[in-house]
């Protein structure tokens, strides 16, 4: 419950800044009636519209009135289709939550056998291996990545669509990009905690009570190295849900970070706002999660019952 | 068989920039069924090597060369499969550090019912009830409820009771106990010292500890080591009252007796060679107030329990 608390207070301190920011930029950068009529817009429309925004009223009114808005999470209507933006912003949350369980599942699944098989015996050869992975792949951006991959499956082999929405195996590509993406991070950091555990005072016990090395990997090493790891897949997990912007982007995949890059290139307030909020949101939820599966998984954090 | 270990000519030496360090420099020691042996000495002085190696779990960059035998295995060059079968069965250690020592995500008991299953083809339950057996015969009180404990729960001492029963707990004939006491407070060192002395069944044990009283509490025989080496080596009463050697002089003069009106502490002063010195002759040499031409000139061999040019007799003044 006091995790629940401080989780809850992080989400209304960072849900405040951004809002407070949003705000005040709003109406800072010149007229903000202006700004959200648009190029080409008549006196009348500007006019309409600081009178429905209630950009004439004072700015303590102002930010009071928004301030209780995004309580009832009500961002008014977005710029561009006029839908309320929350719920216009809603409607791609599914598609990045697809994006983000794929390529999460398949970053696992390459990344954590990968780690444990160079952690468990780091020899000469393994330990190059890693390094090779870590040099390589660091300095590469995802939309590198994301390009190459169009290149060679969609362009010259013609295997894969590179669009969303443009057949049953549109998600590959992207969800490629993503895992390629974070798979080396995780390779790496489940390598280290593998071998870190090997220097552990109770890997020696196992060891001085005669256990095998694959006992001593899969009794020993391996829950306490997962552990340690669980924290990073939480941070890739909220890193993908805040939307991978460039990815979506490039391969024009109809979730948050597309809608985000959209309704800032359009200049959306109302839409910017509903997104940045949703992602908050998730982000606070995949915190939360998080902090139970470690709860779960680590019994030194549960109560103690003795 | 006739001897619960026998170490012969153990050496363990690491890799240094300037080609591979002795830190255990030719170790012979015989340790006889049920006979509890103390091995005292600075820090740095190879004990914990020296105990590591007789498991085979010495860190990976070390090398290990010698014979120590246990019945006909010589574990510095069985198989590891070999060896296995004889760690935590035939020969079990207990470490200084009983928090970090146990597994921190796994319970009590499947931390020592993985243990017996392994050197016993037995069931989940019979490996239980052999745990719980083991667990009280430690002294731990409530061992039904403790066993469903994690290593976080327990305190100190209790954790260091579980450690010696994961050392017990397949009947071993030799324990080795690397100061097991050392993390503790003392009334809690006290008890986990009587169980030492009286609560280890049939098998023999070797006590590393840096502290004579503790060694003279526990143990009936003393070896002392110095740099890498035995230095001297005999029955208790004959060390405390009788020792032979300078440096055994010293440590047993740094011992603070408050029951006599005299300067507490005596340390001799000076400090070893590091690994990678090289002493001619006696390495305790430059500590020794009889030192002379011939102890820098050749190595005392270790004859009749002490390796000395000039052993001392008379009682310790
Ligand atoms: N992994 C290692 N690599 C290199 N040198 C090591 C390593 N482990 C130990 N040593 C060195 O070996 C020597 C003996 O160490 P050891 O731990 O056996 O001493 P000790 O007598 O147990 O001391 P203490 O009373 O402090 O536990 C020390 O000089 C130490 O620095
Ligand atoms: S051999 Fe010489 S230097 Fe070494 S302990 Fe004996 S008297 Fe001292
Ligand atoms: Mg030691």
């Amino acid at each position: 419950m006091k995790a629940v608390g401080s989780r809850l207070l992080q989400l209304v301190v960072l849900l405040g800044t951004i809002s407070t920011t949003l705000f005040l930029l709003l109406r800072l950068s010149g007229d903000p009636a202006i700004l959200l009529a648009g190029e080409g817009a008549g006196p009348e429309t500007i006019a309409a519209i600081r009178i429905e925004y209630g950009f004439d009223k004072s700015l303590t009114e102002q930010y009071l009135i928004f301030i209780w808005e995004i309580i009832r999470l009500d961002f008014g209507r977005s710029l561009v289709n006029s839908q309320p933006a929350f719920g216009f912003v809603l409607q791609y949350l599914p598609s990045t939550l697809h994006l983000t369980f794929l390529a999460i599942f398949f970053n696992s699944v390459i990344a954590i056998p990968a780690g444990v098989w160079l952690g468990a015996k780091p020899n000469q050869r393994r330990r190059q291996i890693l390094s090779t992975i870590v040099s390589v792949t660091q300095g590469t951006p995802a939309y590198v990545i994301g390009l190459v991959l169009i290149q060679i499956f969609a362009v010259w082999l013609g295997w894969l669509p590179s669009i969303a929405g443009t057949g049953t195996w549109a998600w590959v590509l992207p969800v490629a990009t993503l895992a390629f993406a974070l798979a080396p991070n995780l390779i790496r950091v489940v390598a280290a905690s593998i071998e870190d555990t090997t220097r552990q005072d109770y890997y020696r016990t196992a060891k001085a009570n005669g256990a095998a090395p694959n006992i001593l990997l899969i009794k020993h090493s391996l829950p306490n190295a997962l552990l340690s790891t669980t924290s990073l897949l939480g941070a890739q997990f909220a890193f993908l849900l805040s939307g991978a912007l460039i990815t979506e982007f490039i391969f024009a995949w109809p979730g948050l970070g597309l809608i985000l890059v959209q309704s800032i290139t359009n200049l959306d307030f109302p839409t910017i706002q509903a997104t940045v909020f949703v992602v908050a949101y998730l982000v606070f939820f995949v915190n939360l999660i998080m902090d139970q599966i470690f709860r779960f998984a680590d019994p030194r954090l549960r109560r103690s019952q003795l | 068989m006739s001897n619960a270990i026998e170490i012969k000519n153990l050496v363990v030496s690491f890799p240094t920039p300037a080609g591979y360090s002795a830190v255990v420099r030719g170790i012979n020691l015989t340790i006889s069924p049920g006979d509890r042996i103390a091995i005292v000495g600075e820090s740095g002085s190879g004990k914990t090597m020296m105990g590591l190696s007789m498991l085979g779990i010495q860190p990976t960059s070390a090398q290990v060369e010698g014979e120590i035998l246990i019945g006909d295995v010589n574990m510095v060059s069985a198989p590891d499969a070999v060896a296995r079968r004889l760690r935590g069965n035939y020969i079990s250690m207990v470490f200084q550090e009983p928090l970090t020592s146990l597994n921190p995500v796994r319970t009590i008991s499947s931390q020592l019912s993985e243990s017996v299953r392994r050197h016993n083809s037995i069931s989940k339950k019979e490996a239980e009830e052999r745990v719980l057996e083991v667990l009280t015969a430690v002294g731990i009180p409530a061992p039904k409820e403790r066993m469903k404990s994690y290593p976080h729960q327990l305190s100190g001492g209790l954790r260091q009771r579980v450690m010696i029963a994961l050392a017990l707990i397949n009947n071993p004939q030799l324990v080795v106990a690397d100061e097991p006491t050392t993390a503790l407070d003392a009334t809690i060192q006290a008890q986990i010292l009587d169980l030492l002395r009286s609560g280890m069944g049939d098998a023999a044990l070797m006590l590393i500890t840096h502290d004579l009283a503790v060694a003279a509490d526990v143990c009936n025989r003393i070896a002392v080591m110095y740099a890498g080496n035995i230095v001297e080596q005999g029955p208790v009463a004959e060390i405390l009252s009788n020792p032979k050697h300078p440096y055994t002089r010293g440590l047993l003069s740094a011992i603070p007796k408050f029951d006599q009106a005299r300067p507490a502490l005596n340390p001799i002063p000076g400090s070893p060679p590091t690994i990678t010195e090289v002493v001619s002759g006696c390495r305790f040499a430059s500590r020794c107030a009889y030192a002379d031409a011939q102890c820098t000139a050749s190595e005392p061999e270790f004859i009749n329990n002490v390796a000395c040019f000039h052993p001392v007799t008379g009682a310790i003044k």
